[in-house]
């Protein structure tokens, strides 16, 4: 046999002389190989739960998270409205503040005048 | 996971053991393979298992294999212990599993006795190649997978393998 999957007779006795040779360990090897496959199935298990226990509570978080922030939100944002419709809140009250203090100064002075002539009269 | 690892333990100590000619460090590479393989790969498909694992059982006999060599050399360093780093027999040292038989039964124990002194006494790779096709039945892709070479590599070493053990064993096999 070049080491394809073909054997010769010499290969097949060799084989099946080895393989029946695993087979007969004493009880204390025996033993310490199922203890070494139970320690292996163990940490199988224990990972698959620690791993569970370690997703399963960030999950609950992070959903009672996004139930807060839909709760506790603000109102929908306003719209902004277009810079060229858009007027400055400080340019708008000096105007208005303006017009307002001339119209106040001048009905000020004359209701001023108007007392004055009615105490003269 | 649990049956796959039933299945392969005793023919993966085996095959560690024949590098390592150290039933401890033998079983403690196993454990260490079906560690990593459960780390690591258990939730890969089982049909890639075989190659995973004996690759990973590979890399822990190569790895305490080089951990020994250091410890020799320390061991060398300050003159204690055997600093020869002679190898332990592995066949004076092989469990007898046998009752006590005939005679027929002693030449079938002296011959396979000699059938793993020489697989033992093989090149890693050719013993690699020879230990994952036989024990454990991989056929030549998925050996060289597991090994991490080519197809024909696995070929070659394996041929070789066989060759020598041909040589070595013809009066017994």
């Amino acid at each position: 046999m070049a080491g394809d999957n073909r054997q010769t007779d010499f290969e097949k006795r060799i084989g099946q002389a080895l393989r029946q040779h695993s087979d007969q360990l004493d009880a204390a090897t025996r033993s310490r190989l199922a203890r070494a496959r139970s320690t292996a199935i163990d940490e199988l298990r224990d990972n698959g739960i620690s791993w569970r226990n370690r997703w399963f509570p960030l999950g609950v978080a992070a959903a009672a998270a996004v139930v807060v922030a839909l709760l506790l939100s603000p109102n929908p944002p306003v719209p902004v409205p277009d810079s060229s419709t858009r007027i400055e809140p400080l340019e708008d009250l000096d105007i208005v503040l303006a017009e307002d203090s001339l119209e106040l100064i001048e009905d000020w002075e004359f209701y001023r005048w108007l007392e004055d002539v009615q105490d003269v009269g | 996971m649990e049956r796959f690892l039933a299945e392969v333990e005793r023919r993966a100590f085996h095959i560690a053991r024949y590098s390592l000619r150290d039933d401890d460090e033998a079983l403690d590479a196993v454990q260490d393979a079906m560690l990593k393989l459960v780390r690591r790969y258990s939730s890969r498909p089982a049909a890639e298992w075989p190659p995973l694992f004996y690759r990973i059982l590979g890399n822990c006999v190569r790895d305490m294999q080089r951990r020994r060599a250091v410890r020799n050399r320390v061991i060398a360093w300050f003159g204690r212990g055997d600093a020869t780093g002679r190898e332990r027999d592995i066949v004076a040292e092989a469990p007898d599993c046998r009752e006590p038989g005939p005679e027929k039964q002693q030449q079938l124990d002296d011959a396979m006795q000699a059938l793993q002194q020489a697989v033992a006494d093989l090149p890693p790779r050719q013993r690699e190649a020879f230990l994952l096709r036989q024990m454990e039945g991989l056929d030549v892709a998925v050996t060289a997978r597991t090994m991490g070479c080519s197809q024909g590599s696995v070929k070659t070493h394996y041929s070789r393998a066989v060759h020598n053990l041909r040589e070595r064993l013809g009066e017994y096999w």
